[in-house]
């Protein structure tokens, strides 16, 4: 499933969704817009109540003395105090917390339940002791209100928290101990801002990543991670149940800095970009597309497009005629249709098998395109990185395929 | 003060106090801190009467030593005691909270028996037909996935209701499952825990058999919370060692290797069915992260349903 991450500019783009059926759910960010007008558009159309809502509710921006709240200021769960250590061992902090962010939600009316999360730089944190007593305090509270909602724990770490799989193992060990008590966990990775690449990942810290979502689905949980891309692929290939993602590239990868618990630079203008499953790449239309010399074009059409609505104009060759809506719908469409197509997948291994067909079309389809576009090359590293994480998982896992 | 055996004669003298009468006495191999008599009494029925030493060893010591006074020893004496019999009290209550482990009989609690010094617990346990695992002939034998499959799925499902009545066995080894003619069964609950009982053990004492225990209990605190998790473990292990008897002098840390394990595995059946018993199941139990051990037993069960389903394709 595909929920919308929501983000700036986000009403427009949310209706084009939903008319095209591309999205099964919503997490909405508080920070971003007022609730009284989430709530006013969501009673205005229809669509929304039939799709998932959920709330990412960002705690965490309390863990950061520096961060721009926005509006979550205005919100009554949201601390007046810095999360620190002496926040957290106040039960009364804990409990407060928790029990204003029950209310917010059934106030907003969300079709599933998520625990207030915290910010973790490593999973052997010294506060991840209090994050399970937080999930603790959260099930009790859910259970003593009578809700009879999901439950969703929620977690957001470092990317180089996926490099120490002793301490993952150790904090899964715990979690596991109070795993059943929740149906699910929406997970957030803050990803390292040094990679020029925007669909590349570390292999071995990608491995971490999707060794946690498999573990985490054995302990019987859905798993939706939210802020990814076309690496997601990846995730659904070992069982994720949903991600969220978003029209804007800061809603498909969530950095720290770029979303204002710690201090950033401006952002360059956006590209026009078409996201092709066939290269799991988002190319750079001008660049990337119609630079394509006229002899190869049939042949590397053939390897990009993705059988989406905007194909047509991309024929056409026209950019002024392309509108960044359109380029969001088309990246919405194609994720869609891989991302469905692995879900109907029986088991792990036909998924696995699945997104492992995938990633050898995208590197031959990547390669012949260098091949014939030598003066502007894609670079396909990922797609090698992918492989090298999906190979090892598949290796530890003694999963043949 | 040296460890006393239980002669025939004590066992007649114990038979004596509770009007029974045997027309036979045979004594059997120890098992652990038991020892144990087969007893056929004169309708023809034959019940398990076992011995358990509660004899406080060290409090005589220690006084042989004279590190106690006289008011000291009779107290430590009396505290040894107890502590010793705490476990084997615990045994006896979660077999009848728990219908899959051995039942009592004949007398409906246990008692005690003292001999000079020394101080036993004695009670009549349900007889099992077979032999424990490591000495039948299953053990000996070469042995394919259908076995395996038959053995865990067997074993799980007797997990599942000790789980069910809210108990973890903590020990299972094959000298603790009973082998006879397809069936086996868990036996001696000797460490068998709830996570509802007062902490019975001490912080990072190892409680299990060391070769078989999971990881968790050597490192474990007592307030550590016990699930089926760590029954699944050894399960894992012993499953190997039917399946590959060479494995059985391996020493601890190749035979919890499951990259090591899998090639001699793969190398004796490398049929998909067989491939995949190890890949879906037994990596699954025997592996050392309990979180990646299976964490719902109906599903595990499935799981081995359809791999006995697989042959009849």
């Amino acid at each position: 499933m595909i929920f919308a991450q929501h983000g700036p500019a986000w009403k427009p783009k949310m209706e084009r969704f939903l008319m095209n059926k591309l999205i099964d759910g919503v997490i909405w960010d508080p920070r971003e817009e007022s609730i009284d007008r989430i709530k006013e558009v969501r009673k205005s159309d229809p669509e929304y109540s039939l799709i998932e809502n959920m709330i990412d509710l960002k705690v965490y921006y309390k863990q950061f003395s520096s961060s721009i709240p926005k509006r979550l200021s205005e919100l009554a769960y949201f601390p007046e105090n810095d999360i620190d250590r002496a926040f957290l061992r106040n039960t009364e902090n804990i409990n407060h917390l928790v029990d204003t962010s029950i209310d917010f939600q059934v106030d907003f009316d969300v079709n599933v339940l998520m625990a207030p999360s915290l910010y973790l730089y490593s999973f052997n944190d010294r506060i991840v002791d209090k994050l399970f007593d937080m999930w603790e305090v959260f099930d009790d509270y859910v259970t003593r209100k009578e809700i009879s909602k999901s439950k969703y724990v929620s977690i957001i770490f470092n990317e180089s928290a996926l490099e120490n799989k002793s301490y993952i193992a150790d904090f899964l060990d715990d979690f596991s101990n109070i795993s059943h008590k929740f149906d699910g966990i929406y997970i957030t990775i803050d990803r390292e801002n040094n990679n020029k690449h925007r669909h590349d990942f570390n292999p071995n810290k990608l491995n971490g990543m999707i060794q946690f979502i498999y573990d985490l689905k054995n302990l019987g949980l859905k798993v939706v991670i939210g802020y990814v891309g076309i690496e997601s692929v990846l995730y659904f290939a070992v069982g994720a149940d949903a991600i969220g993602t978003g029209w804007f590239y800061s809603l498909r990868n969530f950095n720290k800095e770029q979303k204002g618990l710690e201090p950033v630079e401006g952002m360059g203008r956006q590209k026009k970009r078409y996201t092709s499953m066939k290269m799991l790449y988002e190319l750079a239309i001008e660049d990337e597309i119609f630079s394509i010399p006229v002899e190869y074009e049939d042949e590397l059409y053939e390897r990009i497009l993705s059988d989406c609505e905007l194909d047509d104009k991309i024929l056409k060759g026209n950019i002024e005629n392309i509108n960044l809506n359109d380029i969001y719908q088309q990246y919405f469409e194609a994720l869609k249709q891989i991302i469905d197509d692995i879900s109907k997948e029986d088991g792990i291994e036909n998924k696995l098998r699945r997104v492992n067909e995938l990633l050898d079309t995208a590197e031959s389809n990547i390669a012949r395109y260098n091949e014939l576009h030598p003066l502007q090359k894609i670079n396909g590293k990922h797609i090698g990185n992918y492989k090298d994480a999906l190979g090892k998982f598949q290796e530890d896992n003694f999963i043949f395929l | 003060m040296g460890p006393y055996n239980i002669t025939d004669s004590d066992v007649q003298e114990v038979l004596e106090q509770n009007h029974l009468v045997a027309t036979s006495i045979n004594k059997l191999p120890k098992s652990g801190q038991r020892q144990v008599f087969e007893v056929t009494f004169d309708n023809g029925k034959s019940s398990i009467l076992k011995f358990v030493d509660i004899s406080p060893y060290i409090t005589f010591q220690r006084y042989n030593w004279n590190e106690l006074s006289g008011n000291e020893f009779e107290q430590e004496r009396i505290y040894e005691i107890e502590a010793r019999s705490k476990r084997i009290i615990r045994e006896l209550k979660a077999s009848k909270k728990c219908p899959i482990l051995p039942q009592l009989e004949i007398l409906d609690e246990h008692q005690i028996f003292e001999k000079n010094e020394y101080q036993f617990i004695f009670y009549f346990e349900t007889k099992f037909e077979g032999q424990t695992l490591d000495r039948s002939e299953l053990y000996q034998q070469q042995q394919n996935t259908n076995t395996i499959i038959n053995f865990l799925y067997q074993m799980v499902k007797q997990i599942k209701i000790m789980h069910d009545a809210g108990y973890v066995h903590r020990d299972l080894t094959p000298r603790n499952i009973i082998y006879s003619q397809g069936q086996f069964k868990i036996i001696d609950a000797g460490l068998v825990k709830s996570n509802e009982e007062e902490k019975l053990t001490g912080t990072r004492i190892e409680i299990g058999t060391p070769y078989y225990m999971a990881p968790e209990q050597a490192k474990r605190t007592s307030d550590y919370s016990w699930d089926f998790r760590t029954d699944l473990f050894p399960l894992g292990l012993i499953a190997i060692e039917i399946f590959l008897p060479k494995t059985r002098y391996l020493d601890k840390e190749k035979i919890r290797d499951m990259h090591y394990i899998f090639p001699i595995w793969k190398s004796k059946d490398s049929s998909p069915k067989s491939v995949q018993l190890f890949s879906k199941i037994i990596f699954r139990l025997a592996t050392e992260q309990r979180h990646r051990r299976w964490s719902n037993l109906d599903e595990l069960l499935y799981e081995l349903e359809n791999l006995t389903g697989e042959e009849k394709k």
